[in-house]
């Protein structure tokens, strides 16, 4: 459910102690977040805080009796697990406060403490919390009289684009549903008109945020945009004139800053996006076409994106997604990722070395952003190193096999890579620890301070190892050794058979078996040398760690091109892949009006089908001659299977995908829409048949001739002959209104509609689902047929699901007696 | 070449006559899954499939499913299709000289259907609907309608339940999968414009297509190494045609597997043909090494007789057809400039050495050898007089080979004292954490070997002993090499781990090509090798040493 970003409760509370003063005065500051203070090891979270932090994290609410400041309920989490945590906390719609010690403790007063990081649903940067194939979407947008503005952000990819079109629900709907950001930005003006929050709150796992700050963010918005990519216009970016996306942006820009405490400097650039490039797909369509989830469980497993998701990165598995909600409108482009495809689907050598070492690539982009606003750390540099070069083996690899069409998108993989791998590869060890305060990460001969207090260190070991040998041979002991453990650092060991000779000076520590360890004076001042040594070379390897980070991150533009690159060349490797296991063709994009398909498939019912073989099906459609199809037929034969297969197949041409068919010429289209009259949207409130009417009156209002209009079973949710009545009405409104009108598919019950072919035969022509009656049982054929049913086989459907022979038997003589009485009888089919 | 033609598609299924059904010669068909495979395969082909799938459960031994999109069978058809001896495919006395289709006894449904529970399932492609019949244990069920693609589909199921003694007979279930993969791929290599996917439980274990490129094909059914040194061959004489690919010598296997032959496009197993083409190989091979080849023959199919076997496995040619082929073979490696020595003495005196080396040779004592002087030839080869002749041996691979056995000896015996020695000064090395917690997880390997040692701090250890054989070298250097080997990609099993890493030691410490011996050193190693197990190769294959008898030497000098 959408939700409006949870506030806390303002209750705080006057204290005596300094640090509950702090903490009130921060909390102050930051009332409608949820603040999370750290205490040592442990981020607390206070007072009312704290009973939320209790219940949603499931863990422990404890008491601190403070005196007379009376009771105060805490509740902590422990400082390296907190990111998980913060991720629960957000996920249930709270915005989350960290506040960190900026000072060490010195014993006067208190440490200091500032909130660092703000974290919320559209500016989490977790790799727990974030689902790794999937964008994590922020957008802000802006409406004033007919204009909208939108900028679209994602802060852990470091994307950026924005957009300026003609404000109606539709569009704001569409947009919406095109990215389905986790949180929107809006200003008071927009959140308190009644019609933006009536669109926002449809949209599912939306979190609304209500922006205080609006004014402040969007002032001077231009200056602030050209001043943060550092360009002197915004000419660049398409955006120049458009008032309100320019507002929007500068909003979006700033809420990042503000909740980072930092620059974004990772946001390199701002792209102006066009609606009306793409193929347009509404919520509707997206969600009868199963494209990301199916319709009932709401699983991936059953979708279009679960058969054609094989790929290998991160990165590609996003990009997969925004090419099935956008799919292309430019033949050229289409062809250009087909060829490609093409490539791929024939060099099966080629395409297994490429995906091989593409599924060795990181998440670049998220390493960047997370590098980028102070929270990543050395392993993340060294799989940056490691992911940029895999990608320049793959450029190798694909120059070697002189793979042409990829040409141009290999000139994308720029050299300048090469300098980043250089400066990780040379100065951090190849397995760095998480901890980058702790040492480890920096290599030797980087730094001469380093190598010094190195050194020290190891020429400690040296003198330990000596010191073996001395003691040897002082005490006679031949099993004497100087070894180490975690719990009591350096130690010497004799064997129970010379513990007789053991030097009165020596410490006993521990008695084993067969052993005694000791340690000496000597041997601990020694360790102590070393640990100091150990303790400066932390500071100084740190300091060395975010020196380099600041050289990678002057490299972001490069290096964020290289992953869109790997990006694209994962998901046209993963479309040939498919393509090679599915039995995919290459279709034609043509421009003459015209889909036809031979012997095409669904291509996710085809996977799910065991031991029965998938039937495929032709069609051919056009604007004029062919422009509308009356399928007709009973239940289960395979009707929706069919009219929803033509839709996917068509939208597949269009994201440069190849398709389940024979052969395949699909004409450019405009727009696909799919509508089903049997989905109930109970929880919104509209009855079934009202939610049908508008979304009819959508596709009527919006339809073009270059649209596909799939429609299953329009006009069920009503009487019979009011539901007869509309969808002739629609069929006759789709062939009339255009000279040339939008191919049209249109499942139905109603038999009556066939006669549509009598009146408008130039226009209509029908179809149903083959049906062979073997002794009286029907045997579905799952084909389709030129003409009309005659049947509906609803009493023998009925039967094979298990209706009692007595119910079936009573069906079967109320049928005969309708059919008899009232031949036309519209009734007979419901 | 495509044999198969339209117009026998357009036949319908009819019964043999009396007197063609005696021409036949009557045999068991159907001996194994892979025989089923194989008939549903050529079936499918024979109806001009371009798609053709093989579901197995069990390595077909409780089920075979196998689906084409072929032209399809009419309801009479399918009626007919599981009687014995009928067919579409020949229907007279002459045609039985002429056949171009795969099938033509008719006698692979029937035989299947004898021993099975089989489901015919077919749709032509005109129709709108297929039709379905099954026959269980030879009874004939109801035809029923049923909704499906083009094409035939056919399910065998629990074959040989009811002929418990074939049942019996029957291998391992990877010996069975095995022989149906082999049938796939062998006509997967002559049907490259048709797509095969082979599944087993659920698991997709093959899968060609039109798709793929010429070496793709080659070499996802036969093998990588092959197909990137395949030499193609194209040779015809007088009205025998020979194409396809040869692989090189060095991609030679110790079996004969990955030997493909076709003639007609139909695959055949005549051991001959394929020693023909060992002959066009000669001294190029390695003894006891088979090599690599995908061949297929045209040939008149007037001059052919395919009704040889009722498995159709061998045919018979008029004429002979070996000579040709070897010849083919050898011209196509002479032309591809192929040789396994870069040495031109060897490739001259190839016939007789090549003879030589294929025998096996004789067990070898030291007592064999004479007193007399060792040579040695450009401080690589020794040269050793026996008593019947004389002996090159590569100093190398002679030392690697006795050193890998005394490694070999000691590390199973475990004698630690002879194999350690003791560092002076105990050295510490550092290793990644990736290193450390191999070197935990092989820890004991390492003891066994002689070294000794222990974690000394975080990822560190601390290094008291190392093998004999590594004295004077660079500890951390040992360690680090042993850990390459030990973590090199195709390591899986900890018996293979071993061998590689005293393959490794041996190779590391034994003296090597150029290095100049004193005549008491030749001496030792020559003795030092006969003593050994296996001294007629090194741990990694190559030859130790070649020998050439005084007949031999007689001969190449024509003295007899």
């Amino acid at each position: 459910m959408p939700a409006i970003l949870k506030k806390t409760k303002k209750k705080i509370r006057s204290f005596s102690t300094p640090m509950m003063q702090q903490y009130a005065a921060l909390k102050e500051e930051y009332q409608d977040h949820l603040l999370l203070y750290r205490l040592g090891d442990f981020y607390e979270l206070f007072l009312d805080d704290a009973e939320i932090g209790a219940q949603v994290l499931q863990i422990v609410l404890t008491k601190r009796p403070r005196g007379k400041d009376g009771d105060i309920p805490m509740a902590g989490v422990p400082y390296h697990a907190v990111d998980r945590y913060i991720g629960k906390l957000v996920k249930a719609g709270y915005k989350v406060a960290i506040c960190e010690q900026v000072s060490e403790a010195n014993g006067k007063g208190i440490v200091e403490r500032e909130v660092v990081r703000i974290v919320t649903p559209g500016t989490i940067l977790d790799e727990k919390t974030l689902n790794q194939k999937e964008h994590n979407y922020l957008m802000s947008m802006c409406v004033s009289g007919k204009k909208l503005g939108i900028a679209i952000a994602d802060l852990s990819t470091g994307t950026f684009q924005a957009t300026q079109i003609a404000y109606n629900e539709h569009t704001l709907s569409h947009e919406l549903s095109r990215f389905g950001p986790s949180e929107i930005l809006l200003n008071d003006e927009n959140y308190n008109n009644p019609t933006i929050l009536g669109i926002l709150n449809k949209q599912v796992d939306l979190n609304i945020t209500r922006l205080a700050e609006w004014q402040d963010f969007t002032y001077k918005a231009q200056e602030k945009l050209k001043k943060h990519f550092n360009v002197s216009s915004l000419k660049g970016f398409g955006l120049q004139d458009d008032k309100y996306a320019i507002e929007a942006s500068a909003a979006l820009l700033s809420y990042m800053q503000h909740t980072q405490r930092g620059s974004v400097e990772h946001m390199r650039s701002l792209n102006r996006y066009e609606p009306n490039e793409t193929v347009a797909l509404d919520t509707s369509t997206i969600s009868n076409l199963e494209l990301f989830k199916t319709l009932h469980e709401g699983t991936k497993e059953g979708s279009l994106l679960s058969v054609l998701d094989k790929t290998q990165t991160a990165m590609g598995g996003r990009m997969l997604k925004e090419w099935i909600r956008r799919p292309l409108r430019d033949k050229k482009s289409i062809h250009h990722r087909l060829d490609n495809v093409d490539y791929f689907l024939r060099q099966r050598r080629v395409r297994h070395t490429t995906r091989e070492i593409l599924s060795h690539i990181y998440d670049i982009e998220r390493l960047l952003s997370r590098l980028s606003v102070g929270i990543g750390n050395a392993a993340d540099l060294v799989n940056i190193a490691s992911s940029l070069r895999s990608a320049r083996l793959v450029k190798e690899t694909l120059m070697n096999e002189h793979a042409q069409p990829l040409r141009k998108l290999l000139s994308e993989l720029v050299s300048k890579n090469n300098d980043v791998m250089k400066l990780i590869d040379m100065q951090i060890v190849d397995e760095p620890p998480i901890d980058v305060r702790k040492g480890g990460l920096i290599k030797d001969g980087v730094d001469k301070e380093l190598d010094e207090l190195r050194t020290i260190m190891s020429g400690g070991k040296d003198w330990l190892i000596e010191l073996e040998k001395q003691e040897k041979k002082r005490t006679g002991i031949s099993t004497l050794k100087v070894r180490f453990n975690k719990v009591f650092g350096y130690y010497i060991e004799v064997s129970k058979s010379f513990s007789e000779n053991v030097p009165q000076e020596y410490i006993r520590k521990q008695t084993l078996v067969n052993a005694e360890r000791f340690i000496t004076p000597e041997l601990k001042e020694y360790e102590e040398k070393i640990l100091t040594a150990s303790e400066k070379s932390f500071t100084l390897e740190h300091n060395i760690f975010l020196d380099i980070v600041q050289r990678v991150l002057s490299y972001t533009e490069s290096i964020q091109k290289t992953s869109k690159t790997i990006a694209k060349l994962d998901c046209l490797s993963t479309f040939a892949e498919v393509a090679y296991k599915n039995h995919y063709c290459m279709p034609e994009i043509v421009t003459s009006g015209r889909i036809e398909i031979h012997n095409g498939r669904h291509p996710v019912v085809e996977t799910l089908l065991v031991g029965e073989q998938f039937v495929p099906n032709s069609v051919s459609l056009d604007q004029s001659k062919n422009q509308v199809h009356i399928v007709t037929g009973p239940n289960m034969a395979g009707k929706s299977v069919f009219i929803r297969q033509t839709a996917l197949i068509t939208l597949m041409a269009h994201i440069g995908s190849f398709v389940p068919a024979q052969s395949a010429k699909i004409s450019l289209t405009d727009r696909i829409f799919v509508r089903s009259g049997a989905s109930d949207m109970i929880t919104s409130g509209l009855s079934t048949f009202m939610v049908e009417m508008v979304e009819t009156a959508y596709i009527l209002n919006h339809t073009s001739p270059r649209s596909l209009i799939i429609l299953d079973e329009i006009g069920r949710g009503t009487s019979t002959y009011d539901g007869i009545s509309i969808a002739w009405a629609v069929a006759e409104y789709l062939v009339t209104n255009w000279k040339k009108g939008p191919k049209t598919l249109f499942a139905t019950h109603y038999h009556e509609l066939q006669e549509l072919e009598n009146v408008y035969p130039d226009r209509i022509a029908n179809y149903h689902m083959a049906v062979e009656d073997h002794k009286g049982t029907p045997i579905f054929l799952h084909r389709v047929v030129p003409g009309g049913a005659s049947h509906s086989y609803g009493v023998a459907v009925a039967k094979l699901a298990g209706i009692p022979e007595k119910v079936i038997k009573t069906a079967e003589n109320m049928l005969k007696s309708y059919e008899n009485s009232h031949e036309k009888s519209p009734d007979e089919n419901d | 070449m495509k044999i198969r033609t339209k117009n026998h598609r357009m036949k319908t299924i009819k019964l043999l006559p009396k007197n063609l059904i005696a021409k036949i010669a009557a045999g068991q068909v159907v001996e194994r899954p892979a025989s089923v495979v194989k008939e549903l395969i050529e079936n499918a082909l024979d109806a001009g499939a371009t798609e053709i799938s093989i579901d197995l459960v069990e390595a077909g031994l409780s089920e075979i499913v196998v689906t084409d999109n072929g032209h399809g069978m009419s309801r009479d058809d399918l009626e007919a299709c599981y009687l014995p001896h009928a067919t579409s495919k020949i229907a007279t006395v002459d045609d039985l000289l002429n056949i171009h289709s795969f099938g033509f006894r008719g006698e692979a449904l029937a035989s299947i259907a004898a021993v099975s529970t089989i489901t015919i399932a077919s749709k032509q492609t005109s129709a709108v609907g297929g039709w379905q019949v099954t026959v269980d244990k030879g009874v004939v069920q109801e035809v029923e309608p049923v909704g499906m693609p083009d094409g035939t589909k056919v399910t065998v199921e629990r074959l040989f339940a009811t002929v418990p003694a074939r049942k019996k007979f029957m291998k391992s279930k990877n010996t069975e999968l095995r022989h149906c993969l082999d049938v796939v791929t062998a006509l997967a290599l002559i049907y490259r414009d048709v797509s095969f996917v082979v599944n087993h439980n659920g698991v997709e274990l093959m899968r060609t297509t039109s798709y793929d490129s010429q070496l793709d094909a080659l070499s996802s059914l036969v093998s990588e190494v092959f197909a990137h040194g395949a030499l193609p061959i194209d040779f015809s004489q007088d009205v025998v045609h020979v194409s396809g690919f040869l692989g090189k010598p060095d991609a030679s296997r110790s079996t004969e597997r990955h030997q493909y032959v076709s003639i007609n496009q139909r695959p055949v197993l005549n051991p001959e043909l394929k020693k023909a083409v060992k002959k066009g190989y000669g001294t190029l091979l390695e003894p006891r090494s088979y090599p690599q080849f995908v061949l297929h023959i045209d040939y008149p199919i007037e001059s052919l007789d395919v009704n040889v076997d009722p498995r159709k496995e061998v045919v018979r040619f008029d004429t002979e057809i070996h000579d040709v082929l070897a010849h083919a073979v050898k011209e196509a490696l002479q032309e591809h400039d192929v040789s396994y020595s870069t040495s031109s003495a060897l490739r001259d005196m190839d016939d007789v050495l090549g003879e030589r080396m294929k025998t096996k040779t004789k067990p070898w004592s030291v007592k064999q050898l004479n007193e007399s002087e060792i040579a040695q030839l450009h401080n690589v080869y020794l040269v050793v007089e026996s008593e019947d002749g004389l002996l090159l041996v590569d100093q190398h691979a002679a030392h690697e080979r006795i050193l890998f056995e005394q490694l070999y000896a000691s590390y199973n015996e475990e004698r630690e004292e002879s194999k350690k020695s003791i560092l002076d000064t105990s050295v510490i090395i550092k290793l990644s954490a990736a290193d450390a917690h191999i070197m935990d997880e092989y820890h004991d390997t390492f003891t066994n070997l002689g070294f000794d040692m222990e974690a000394f701090g975080k990822n560190e250890y601390k290094v008291d002993a190392i093998p004999t054989v590594f004295e004077g070298r660079d500890v951390q250097a040992v360690v680090h090499d042993m850990l390459d080997e030990v973590t090199s990609p195709e390591e899986v099993e900890y018996d293979n781990m071993t061998h590689r890493t005293i393959t490794y030691i041996a190779c590391r410490s034994a003296i090597m090509a150029g290095d100049a011996l004193t005549q008491n050193e030749r001496r030792q190693l020559v003795k030092k090798l006969f003593e050994c197990e296996k001294p007629y190769t090194c741990p990694h294959g190559r030859p130790t040493f070649i020998k050439m008898t005084q007949k031999e030497l007689d001969r190449m000098f024509k003295r007899r």
